[in-house]
Order: C-alpha cells, then sequence, then structure tokens
C-alpha cells in the first residue's frame, strides 16, 4: 500500500524560526539557550524578542 | 580456573581476545548468535551495503532520466558480503589465535564464576561484552501489529510499499534514506521537535531537509499513541494518523545486563548499562566491560578499542583510559553527517573562550566539483585550539578522522591552516573552516 498520511500537515512542516516563523537553514539558523533548551531562530533579533517575551510574563 | 574469560563475541569482544594473545594468555571466548555479533551480521555492514546500493541507483536515475530503483534482492545479495566478512574477519581468526570458544548463553553465579550450557566456568578475570539490542518502547497495541528493527529491516521477509520509521537519530535516519532509495514511501515519526536532538543544531536542521529532499515525510514533536491493524498498519499518534505496510522501530538500544550481575556484584548506571570506572572495571575489582553493553555511545570502532584497552587493565593492572572527547560518530546517509568532540553549546560551558565558524560545503572546490553542495562545517574551538568539528556533506565520514586527531593532540586553528591539503578534497574543508577564522573564506582564490 502507498504510505497513508491522515496527520495535520501543520505538524509535519519543516524547522522554523522559533519567533517569526521564517523556515531556517544550516546558513541563517541563530541558536540560544534559554531556560536550560536550546531555541532555534532566524538571527539574534528573534532570539532577543522570545527572551523578552519569556521574562514579561 | 582461566586467566580471562570473555563473554560476548562481538567487536569489543574479539579486540579483547586478540590484546589477551598479545598479552600471552589464553581467553575463554563465551558467545551465542552468530560469531562477530552486531556489527558484521546486522549492523554496520549489511545497512552500509544498503545504504551503498541506494547511492548506485540514485546516479543510474540521474544518469539515465529513467527511474530505477534496486529490487528487494539486493538485500539477499548483501548476505554475500556479510557472510565473507563475517568468515575473514570472525571466524578465521577463531583458529588463528589462541584461544577456546563456548557457545552458549553466560550467567554470573559467584564473583568470579559464570555458567553456560550448565558447566560453571571459573576465571580470575572477565570481560563482559554482550553488547546491546534493540529498545521496544511500550506502545499499546504493537505487539499485536507486529513490528521491525534493525534485523528485520535488513533482511525483509517481504518487499513492501511503504514504511513508517519511528524514531529520529542515527539509525532511523539511515534506514528511512536506504527504504526511500528502494522506492519506498516513508515517514519519519519522532518524539522530541528535532531530528538528531543531540547533534549541532545545523546539523539537525540540514538532516530534516535532507530527508525531506528524498521525499521522505519528517513529523517531529509527535508522541506515538498506539498501534492496530488496518488495510496495513496504523500508527495513531497525537497528531493523527499514518498506515503504512509495515513499522520500523528506531527508537535506540538498551544494553543486554541480563546475566546474574547481582551474584558477581556489578552495578548498573544511570542508563541501564553496565557502571564502569574510566579503566572500565565494574563494582567487582576482577571483572571489566566493553562497548554496547556500557549504554554509552554505541560505535563499533570504540566497543574495540575499549575491549582491547579493558583486557590490558585486567591483565597487567594498567591504568589506561580513552579520551572519549575525540570518539568520532557518523550517520551514513548521502550526504553523511559526521562529529566529533564538543558541540558550541558544551564548549560555551567550559572555561576559556569559545567560538566558532560555519563554511558551507558550496564554499568548497570539490563539492562544486562533485555537484554535491548540500551541507556544511563547523569547527568550535576553546582559546584557539580545536575542541568540536561537526559536518554534514559528501563523504565526510572520511574526514572525521583527522578532526580526532586534531582534537587528541590540541591542534590550533593555526597547525590546522598551515597543514597543506589536497586540492581538490571535501577534507579540505577542515583546513578552510579553520581559516574562516582569520578570514572571509568566500573572498578567497581556491587554493590560499
Ligand atoms: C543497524 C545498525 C547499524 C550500525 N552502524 C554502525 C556504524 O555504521 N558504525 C558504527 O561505529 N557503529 C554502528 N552500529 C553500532 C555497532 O554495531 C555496535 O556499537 C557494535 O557492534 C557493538 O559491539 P559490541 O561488541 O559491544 O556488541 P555486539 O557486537 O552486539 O556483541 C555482543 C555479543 O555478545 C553476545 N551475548 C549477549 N549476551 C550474552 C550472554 N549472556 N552470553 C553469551 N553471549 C552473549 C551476543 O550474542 C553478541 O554476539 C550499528 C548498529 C546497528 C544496530
Ligand atoms: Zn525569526
Amino acid at each position: 500500500m502507498k504510505l497513508n498520511l491522515r496527520i495535520n500537515p501543520e505538524a509535519s512542516t519543516g524547522d522554523k524560526c522559533e519567533t517569526c516563523g521564517k523556515p531556517l537553514t544550516s546558513e541563517n539558523l541563530y541558536t540560544r539557550r534559554i531556560g536550560g533548551q536550546v531555541h532555534y531562530f532566524c538571527c539574534s533579533h528573534c532570539a532577543d524578542a522570545f527572551e523578552k517575551n519569556q521574562h514579561c510574563c | 580456573m582461566y586467566k580471562l574469560a570473555i563473554i560476548g563475541y562481538g567487536a569489543a569482544g574479539f579486540a579483547g581476545m586478540i590484546k589477551a594473545n598479545e598479552l600471552g594468555v589464553k581467553p575463554v571466548l563465551i558467545g551465542k548468535g552468530e560469531v562477530g555479533g552486531t556489527c558484521v551480521n546486522v549492523g554496520c555492514v549489511p545497512s552500509k551495503r544498503m545504504l551503498h546500493v541506494g547511492e548506485i541507483y540514485k546516479v543510474a536515475r540521474e544518469v539515465t532520466g529513467s527511474e530505477v530503483y534496486p529490487e528487494f534482492a539486493a538485500f539477499r545479495e548483501k548476505d554475500l558480503l556479510v557472510q565473507e566478512m563475517r568468515k575473514t574477519k570472525y571466524e578465521d581468526l577463531l583458529s588463528y589465535y589462541d584461544v577456546e570458544l563456548i557457545q552458549g548463553e553466560a550467567r554470573f553465579v559467584s564473583p568470579h564464576a559464570v555458567k553456560v550450557n550448565g558447566k560453571v566456568i571459573e576465571a580470575e578475570k572477565f570481560l563482559i561484552a554482550t553488547g546491546s539490542s534493540p529498545l521496544v518502547p511500550d506502545i499499546p497495541g504493537i505487539g499485536e501489529a507486529g513490528f521491525w528493527t534493525n534485523r528485520e529491516a535488513l533482511s525483509p521477509d517481504r518487499k513492501i510499499d511503504s514504511l513508517v520509521v519511528i524514531g529520529g537519530r542515527a539509525l532511523a535516519l539511515e534506514f528511512a534514506q536506504m527504504y526511500r532509495r528502494m522506492n519506498v514511501d516513508v515517514a519519519i515519526l519522532q518524539r522530541s521537535s528535532k531530528l538528531i536532538p543531540d547533534w549541532e543544531p545545523e546539523a539537525s536542521i540540514e538532516a530534516r531537509r535532507i530527508m525531506e529532499k528524498e521525499g521522505i515525510t519528517v513529523v517531529t514533536g509527535v508522541r506515538v499513541k498506539e498501534v492496530r491493524r488496518g488495510a496495513g498498519k496504523v500508527v495513531v499518534t497525537d497528531k493523527g494518523e499514518v498506515e503504512a505496510d509495515e513499522i520500523l522501530l528506531a527508537t535506540g538500544r538498551k544494553p543486554n545486563v541480563e546475566l546474574g550481575l547481582d551474584n558477581a556484584g556489578i552495578s548498573l548506571n544511570e542508563r541501564g548499562g553496565i557502571r564502569v570506572n574510566q579503566e572500565l572495571r565494574t563494582d567487582n575489582p576482577n571483572v571489566y566491560a566493553a562497548g554496547d553493553v556500557l549504554g554509552g555511545k554505541m560505535l563499533e570502532a570504540l566497543a574495540g578499542r575499549q575491549g582491547s584497552v579493558a583486557v590490558e587493565n585486567a591483565l597487567t593492572g594498567s591504568h589506561k583510559t580513552i579520551d572519549e572527547n575525540a570518539v568520532p560518530q557518523v550517520i551514513f546517509t548521502q550526504p553523511n553527517f559526521a562529529r566529533v568532540g564538543l558541540t558550541e553549546v558544551e564548549a560555551r560551558a567550559k572555561e576559556g573562550k569559545m567560538e566558532s565558524r560555519v563554511l558551507p560545503m558550496s564554499s568548497v572546490a570539490k563539492a562544486e566539483i562533485l555537484d554535491a553542495r548540500d551541507g556544511f562545517v563547523k569547527m568550535v574551538t576553546l582559546n584557539g585550539k580545536v575542541v568540536g568539528v561537526h559536518a554534514v556533506g559528501e563523504n565526510v565520514a572520511e574526514m572525521i578522522g583527522e578532526a580526532s586527531l586534531a582534537i587528541r593532540l590540541g591542534a590550533s586553528v593555526d597547525d590546522l591552516v598551515e597543514t597543506v591539503h589536497v586540492f581538490p578534497t571535501i577534507a579540505e574543508s577542515l583546513r578552510l573552516v579553520a581559516l574562516a577564522f582569520r578570514s572571509d573564506v568566500s573572498r578567497l582564490s581556491c587554493c590560499v
């Protein structure tokens, strides 16, 4: 049988910046350890924004 | 009473046997199943052959423009290689070396004796090298529906058209590509949010991109809830269902420790493997352990080195250790994933100035020549010394040994820059990424 995928397509989209949703490649990747976990961004500004968001609430 | 008893005749056991002979000791070697253990029979050798077959056919499709794929008969053809290598690399050695072979399952009955086939065997020293087995997670319905592990996936009982791979680490990626290149529809279901999550983030990202480029469906951050039979086998997750002809469990491996360790006063570590000190000695001062059974990095060459070091320490009282930081690791997909040493995050946690550079493979002349621009090489340094190298690219497995040596010998970035490399090779990327600490590599002519 062919593969029968009955899965939410959102679940199988590629790796994205955790702030702005831009698709990530090994060339635009920026990571930062926040709260003991490595988070994936497209740039330092997006990482700053993520970190600020974490702190305010 | 024997001087040395070795339990397990895979990589670690054989290396231990050879070291014992070098030291003038005839060991008793106890093993069960096929001689040679995992690597040659159901691990590295057959899997790398099947990946190679997939690579040849990929070239054939590109050259001929026709949809040619390997037949499943290729799985049987690889058995010839397995038989040949098992014979020359393992079986023949049993008559070449001075060793007594006993086939059967060993269990400790006291701190200095094991029982095999009803017979008690006493020895002054022991090496436990019993390897590991596939870890089968507790998924409701999986037993009833049936599943594959590496063993079945390397010798399939039938042709399949679709496969769900559960897991997202080295073996999952290798088997996913192997089957995709046999023209099988493949989906990877990975629990964490990234593939190969313990590798550098750049490698994780590339892993997903490369798998998807092959036409493999990748679903991450997914929890498998149940497996049941439908028209095929249905994997029910918290994000929906996937149905395929077969399910491959690539969810890790567990150390083989069911051998009466309590009777010998040997305890386990937090990974469920045998607890050893740096010298590979267990809690029982006469028992050493090596290889996958430690529950650490599960690698053929590391198992061999550990077997050798453990036996030397056991028989001579020496205190040898292994520099785990310089142990390279590879995922043999095309392109390869290779790593050695610290990741950037690990290096940052150490004292000193951490720096890193990432060079896209597209900046490497050989990658352009081969038309294989996917990937990168990343170098991590601490106070100017190389402490980590991580690469994705065509044949990077072949160059990671140089990076290991650099780390082991404490080489600096300049040492690599000042070492003339062959042009054009992928290995040159190591020098180029070192050069990237000093200048903008994209602005340099071919050989600088
Ligand atoms: C599909 C696959 C692909 C792999 N590819 C690679 C690769 O490309 N590169 C790489 O470096 N590594 C690879 N590995 C890992 C590698 O195969 C293992 O790390 C290595 O084989 C471990 O060697 P070992 O001696 O510790 O154990 P094994 O080779 O498993 O040997 C253990 C032996 O002990 C025997 N035994 C167990 N219990 C008992 C008992 N109670 N009494 C007597 N005998 C017993 C077993 O039957 C077996 O013969 C791969 C593994 C798999 C599964
Ligand atoms: Zn972003």
